[in-house]
């Protein structure tokens, strides 16, 4: 199959070659319809030639044979035969001979012998084939002596009875042959050919020289039987020829009359024929090619613009056809013409939808990310500033008074910074942020541009007719100096640094890279915190607690502590934070329950029966699944486990906290309020919380000593929680005299590095061993010892 | 009329042969082509063994073989060797009759209406006849060696009436496709004989037949 590229060239080819194959076969017809005409009209001839030639032989045998019978009926003649007067018959044969102009001829007498005339092989051959005849009336025919024919003619001699023959015979010679050649309209050539004994046709050589024997002798047979002219291969081309039989003297003998014409002779005449059809032909199939490649360019320029077009709109230029003709290929142009025209409209509102701001059409952050990118494409790599704007209590404003006024005053504020910054780029980033992208701004101007647009914005504005309002902005920004942040991490940092002036309540602040890279540092410490979970890398230490009425350590308070191989020991206020946010909180109080009840077991086993006290996190207060499970593990404990809560913790929801509290409690924990004094206390709160102890904060009791309002306040906090019916533990005891203080304000419990640092399980041990041996300091601050488990 | 003659003189003779001869039996002989038809001008000859004298009031009968309607008449005659045949001219045309036949060459050149020529056969074979002037004129006479000798009509029967002994049976025709034109067989005649019927070829059409 061939595979042209081109549309045209294949058009063309398939026309052409149509045509050419078409054009070939009417030639094909053409050529076998003349063949067969000139054949067939040349058989006429032929066959014509041939009766022809049956009539001259007939006429000149009836010639022969008057001259033949008028001997044979001479009474002299009979006479002189019937009596063998040899002389006689010899003398009238030779005087009728000569008198008739008769070629050769002899007498036959009645013995059946030659008697005067020819006497050689053809007398011979003559007397043989008539004593073979049993005729009384003349005959006549060819004999042949030695493939030469003869035309011969007998009449019988009768008185009444046959006496014997006069034979008259002339030789058909070439010469006679072409006598009757030139009787005919066309060329033809006359041969007479004789059967031999082997089957084999032979006739004189100037008549077969041309021809090889045995496909003549072929050819003969075939002939007779169809009676047809056909082709036979001669050595002067092929030739048409037929073969009829002709009458033969002898009944031994079979000869024919063959008639032949050269087949490039009947095709002559026909040759202008031919040639004019071939440069017909030849002339068509240019005209073709042409109209075909004329034609398959008319067709394929349309379909060539229409792929151009249809090129050009897909990479995003407008593609439009021009309309040139009024055809079918008008009609998909136009159709094409108004799809891109749509397809473009389309594309606008798809672009416009997506990079604006839907409520104010204002430009989105996409957009902005754009307009970024823009500049950055133009070369420029410093000296910009992004600015995002948040407008504060968004949400309260929109709550308030509607969405649509809330856009409103976006828009509004808009306007604003349009009118002082004629040439920087303003977007909406998110419901209450606005971006502003400057350029060109140094450095140093930045923070008095963010400042300016703090001036202009923190004031009343009238955001509709009736109605104005007082708004409040804080600004994030980020100039982009040397780095090559990508336009989205310019945004995000703008961004972030707004977060910052929030958190920071500064109003406006620079993008700081120093706590951008601890937020990073808290996502990578995140990352390694799961996977200290997933290990069970983390420690749980703990910090003895003692009581002033038993002096003794009563209990330990459990402290997660987490190891980190490179970062050393973490912050625990940072990587409980972490764990808070993320979830992770679950997992690490439940490994710290699970080994604060393994300790306990173990600690009692060395004979030192120990509450544990465990923070358990606000955040988990309100997961009910959670705070089952909790109690599930907590079951299994063999000493009393206290949960440290915080009073804010339950201030946040205070329904499911005291829910929850109530349950731990029913099932036989004790709750332990953490951190007293540094949040928001409420008292309404504290009564409603069955809490066994409440533990004092130690920013309290760090200043019990010096400040006189603090001691106050911890004696009043300690009367408050007796009052209550909860015990007191003073954290952060660390001074013999803070100790001793605490003892005289009737608190129960101390704990703080005074008393004992957090600890190893296997330190703890130790510790307890030491300290149980000294009883007798009841009412001192005992000595701490630092020791090393061994 | 023209079969009366032979036909007349043969039972005449067949009579007087029975009258002088005490031994005389009847010979019956049938003549048909190769196709079972009967044939006629066929010349049944029966010679003794030791031969048989012609008796010379046989010799003397008259023999006619007349010219009449530009034919001969009969086509066929048998004669006895020394017989003589009278050839009358009964058209109103001349004849030139003549003879090439070895046996008895002659020739009676032109004569006129009424007028009549002799010849007399010395020598037993065949003479073809014709007439010089008119080519369809054909007719044989058959000169015979025997007193014992028919010619059959156009049933192809004769009888003859031969003494009884051994002799040769013979059937001449002018057409019989046979050399000299005749058949023979070797028999023995008795008292009583069955019917000789011969079977011979003779070629259909006469040979003369307005052809010249």
């Amino acid at each position: 199959m061939l595979i042209f590229k081109r549309l045209s060239t294949r058009l063309a080819v398939m026309f052409g070659g149509l045509f050419a194959l078409a054009l070939l076969l009417i030639a094909l017809a053409s050529y076998m319809a003349v063949v067969s005409y000139a054949r067939a009209s040349v058989q006429k001839e032929l066959q014509a030639s041939a009766s022809v030639f049956k009539r001259i032989w007939t006429l000149k045998s009836d010639a022969l044979q008057t001259n033949a019978v008028l001997l044979s009926r001479d009474f002299g003649f009979k006479s002189a035969l019937a009596t063998h007067d040899t002389a006689t018959v010899e003398s009238a044969f030779d005087n009728l001979q000569g008198r008739l102009n008769i070629e050769t001829g002899l007498i036959i007498g009645r013995d059946g012998q030659p008697m005067a005339g020819e006497q050689g092989s053809l007398g011979q051959t003559l007397a043989g084939a008539l004593s073979r005849k049993d005729e009384f009336g003349a005959v006549n025919g060819i004999i042949a002596i030695d493939t030469h024919p003869y035309q011969a003619v007998a009449a019988p001699v009768m008185a009444p009875d046959r006496l014997g023959w006069v034979v008259f015979a002339q030789r058909l010679d070439d010469n006679e042959m072409q006598n009757l050649q030139g009787l005919s309209s066309i060329p033809i050539k006359a041969g007479i050919l004789t059967q031999t004994r082997g089957g084999l046709w032979l006739g004189p050589q100037e008549q077969t020289r041309d021809y090889k024997p045995s496909s003549l002798s072929f050819f003969i047979d075939k002939s007779l039987q169809t009676k047809a002219a056909s082709m036979v291969h001669s050595s002067r081309g092929t030739m048409i020829a037929v073969a009829t039989p002709l009458p033969n003297l002898d009944s031994q003998q079979k000869s024919v009359l063959l008639l032949s014409y050269p087949l490039s002779s009947a095709l002559k005449s026909y040759q202008p024929l031919l040639t004019a059809l071939l440069a017909i032909g030849l002339f068509g199939l240019c005209m073709v090619v042409a109209a075909s490649l004329y034609l398959a360019r008319n067709l394929t320029r349309p379909i060539l613009a229409l792929k151009d077009a249809a090129f050009a709109l897909r990479d995003g230029r407008p593609g439009q056809v021009r309309i040139t003709t009024q055809d079918e290929m008008a009609d998909l142009a136009s159709a094409f013409n108004d799809m891109a025209v749509s397809i473009e409209d389309r594309e606008r509102d798809i672009t416009l939808l997506a990079k604006s701001d839907m409520a104010t059409g204002l430009p989105n952050r996409s957009a902005f990310e754009d307009h970024i990118a823009g500049l950055r494409d133009k070369g420029i790599d410093s000296g910009v500033v992004v600015v995002c704007i948040g407008i504060d209590r968004y949400a309260h404003i929109r709550a308030v008074w509607g969405v649509s006024y809330a856009h409103t005053l976006i828009a509004r504020l808009q306007d604003i910074l349009v009118r002082i910054f004629a040439n920087a780029y303003i977007a909406r980033l998110s419901a209450d942020t606005l971006g502003l992208c400057l350029h060109p701004c140094e450095v140093d101007q930045a923070l008095p541009l963010a400042r300016a647009i703090a001036a202009r914005l923190d004031k009343r504005i009238k955001v509709t007719e009736d109605q104005s309002l007082d708004v409040m902005v804080s600004l994030g920004v980020y100039h982009m100096a040397n780095a090559r942040p990508t336009p989205d991490e310019m945004i995000e940092r703008a961004l972030i640094a707004l977060d910052q002036a929030r958190a920071a309540k500064t109003r406006i602040a620079l993008f700081d890279p120093r706590i951008y890279s601890e937020l990073a540092d808290t996502l990578l410490l995140t990352d390694q915190l799961y996977a200290a979970l997933a290990s069970k890398a983390l420690q749980v230490w703990y910090q003895p607690k003692f009581s002033y009425r038993e002096s003794r350590i009563i209990s330990v308070e459990a402290l997660v502590r987490w190891n980190h191989a490179e970062r050393g020991y973490v912050s625990p206020q940072r990587f409980v934070q972490i764990a808070e946010e993320t979830g992770a909180i679950r997992d690490l109080t439940t490994q710290v329950l699970h080994t604060c009840i393994a300790d306990q077991g173990r600690l009692k086993s060395a004979g030192f029966d120990l509450d544990i006290s465990i923070n358990y996190s606000g955040r988990l207060l309100s997961d009910e699944a959670y705070n089952a499970h909790a109690l599930n593990i907590c079951d299994q404990a063999v000493g009393q486990i206290c949960l440290e809560i915080t009073e804010t913790a339950v201030i946040e929801d205070p329904r499911i906290g005291l829910a929850a509290i109530n349950t731990f409690v029913d099932r036989g924990l004790e709750i332990s309020i953490d951190d007293f004094g540094t949040g928001l206390s409420s008292l309404a709160y504290l009564k409603q919380i069955p809490a066994h102890e409440l533990k004092i904060d130690r920013s309290f009791i760090m200043e019990i000593e010096s400040g006189q309002r603090d001691a106050l306040l911890v004696r009043s906090a300690i009367d408050l929680a007796h009052g209550l019916g909860m015990k007191v533990t003073a954290e952060g005891v660390e001074t013999a005299a803070a100790f001793t203080l605490l003892q005289s304000m009737g608190c129960d419990i101390a704990q703080g590095y005074g008393i004992g640092k957090p600890m190893p399980f296997g330190d703890l041990i130790l510790f307890l061993n030491d300290f149980s041996g000294m009883s007798e300091t009841k009412t001192q601050m005992p000595t701490y010892r630092n020791r090393k488990a061994v | 009329m023209k079969y009366v003659f032979p036909v007349l003189a043969v039972l005449l003779f067949a009579s007087a042969a029975a009258a002088t001869a005490a031994t005389a039996a009847d010979l019956a002989v049938t003549v048909n082509n190769a196709s079972g038809r009967p044939v006629a001008f066929a010349v049944v000859t029966w010679t003794p063994a030791g031969g048989a004298a012609i008796p010379a009031a046989e010799k003397g009968r008259a023999f006619v073989m007349a010219q009449k309607n530009v034919q001969f008449s009969p086509y066929v005659l048998a004669v006895p060797a020394g017989a003589t045949v009278a050839f009358p001219n009964m058209d109103r045309v001349n004849h030139h009759v003549y003879s090439f036949s070895p046996a008895q060459p002659f020739q009676f050149p032109l004569y006129g209406k009424g007028k009549s020529r002799t010849m007399k056969f010395d020598h037993p074979g065949s003479v073809a006849l014709g007439c010089n002037i008119h080519d369809s004129m054909s007719a044989y006479i058959r000169v015979v060696d025997t007193p014992y000798y028919a010619t059959t009509g156009a049933d192809g029967r004769v009888t003859l009436s031969v003494p009884e002994g051994a002799g040769s049976l013979a059937v001449w025709h002018p057409n019989q496709e046979t050399p000299e034109r005749q058949t023979a067989k070797n028999m023995t005649v008795g008292k009583a004989n069955a019917v000789q019927t011969f079977s011979i070829k003779v070629r259909q059409v006469a040979p003369t037949a307005g052809q010249y």
